[in-house]
């Protein structure tokens, strides 16, 4: 499946990303011949792909973490449901967090790599 | 199951009705609902064993002197209103109990956000401690001691397999 077969096919939702597509990529299940800036087309599989990846990692840990392999039931509890939420939340503050971490710290990380050695200032 | 949580990506916003059914399973499954329907649960099954427990009192000779002299009709109607208020004590007693065992577990458990025994356990024992405050220090702490383990044996039947 090509990437633009992937777009087309779905309604993506991203209210958290920061990104900015053009108004003439076609979110509707037609394949029209409209031309499509491949370059936004890239940016957008990547973040579709970094999306993914989150939300399976969380779907991962969280389910690990929170939901004893012993089941009883197949609904969720009150407590595994409370645990759920605290622990998505709990993940994406840290991703937030450390984002922004990074942000502060990207200027040291490539002056590590350039100047081969030494401290960041900051941590 | 639900064939729009398969794919956390492409799924359409919720319509109304579905928005709605999400909302009433939120409120069924919260802590105030658990309590009510406890404590109602527990008062009509309050009732029914009152009413079946005051029914021994007049397995056995009870008739007095002047009980004799009343009729049929007013005899009954004694009868009845008796069985009433016991029962209605009855239920009371078991809605109290009831809710309050629900009402504890239930927070007790969105705190601690586990599913096991525990929950049940100090829910038991706070239970029982609230019911039998009034006579003592002594009797708090049998009370709760004892709730509690049958509350955890009820609990452990319920889930074993």
């Amino acid at each position: 499946m090509t990437a633009e077969q992937n777009l087309g096919r779905a309604k993506i939702h991203l209210p958290d990303l920061a990104i900015e597509l053009p108004s003439n990529i076609m979110w509707s299940g037609s394949y029209s011949q409209q031309y499509v800036n491949p370059q936004n087309l890239e940016v957008a599989e990547q973040e579709l792909e970094m999306f993914m990846d989150l939300y399976n990692r969380i779907l991962a840990n969280c389910r690990n973490k929170c939901i004893p392999p012993k089941y009883h039931e197949p609904d969720l509890s009150k407590g595994e449901m409370v645990c759920i939420d605290r622990c998505v939340a709990k993940y994406m503050s840290v991703q937030k967090l450390l984002g922004k971490k990074m942000e502060e710290n990207a200027e040291n990380l490539t002056n590590i790599g350039s100047t081969g050695g030494g401290l960041p200032s900051t941590l | 199951m639900n064939p729009q949580a398969a794919n956390p990506v492409g799924r359409p916003p919720l319509s109304d009705q579905e928005r709605q059914i999400q909302i009433i399973h939120g409120v069924m499954e919260s802590c105030p609902f658990k309590f009510a329907t406890s404590g109602v649960i527990g008062f009509g099954l309050g009732a029914a064993f009152g009413l079946f427990m005051s029914s021994f009192e007049y397995a056995g000779p009870t008739m007095t002197d002047e009980m004799v002299k009343q009729t049929t009709k007013q005899q009954m109607k004694s009868a009845l209103k008796d069985m009433g208020t016991r029962s209605y004590s009855m239920a009371k007693n078991f809605a109290v109990v009831g809710a309050i065992y629900s009402g504890t577990e239930c927070c007790i458990e969105s705190y601690r956000a586990k599913n096991d025994l525990y929950n049940s356990a100090a829910a038991g024992c706070i239970t029982g401690g609230l019911l039998a405050h009034r006579s003592g220090p002594q009797s708090a702490a049998l009370g709760c001691a004892g709730f509690a383990a049958f509350s955890t044996a009820i609990d452990w039947y319920m889930k074993r397999d």
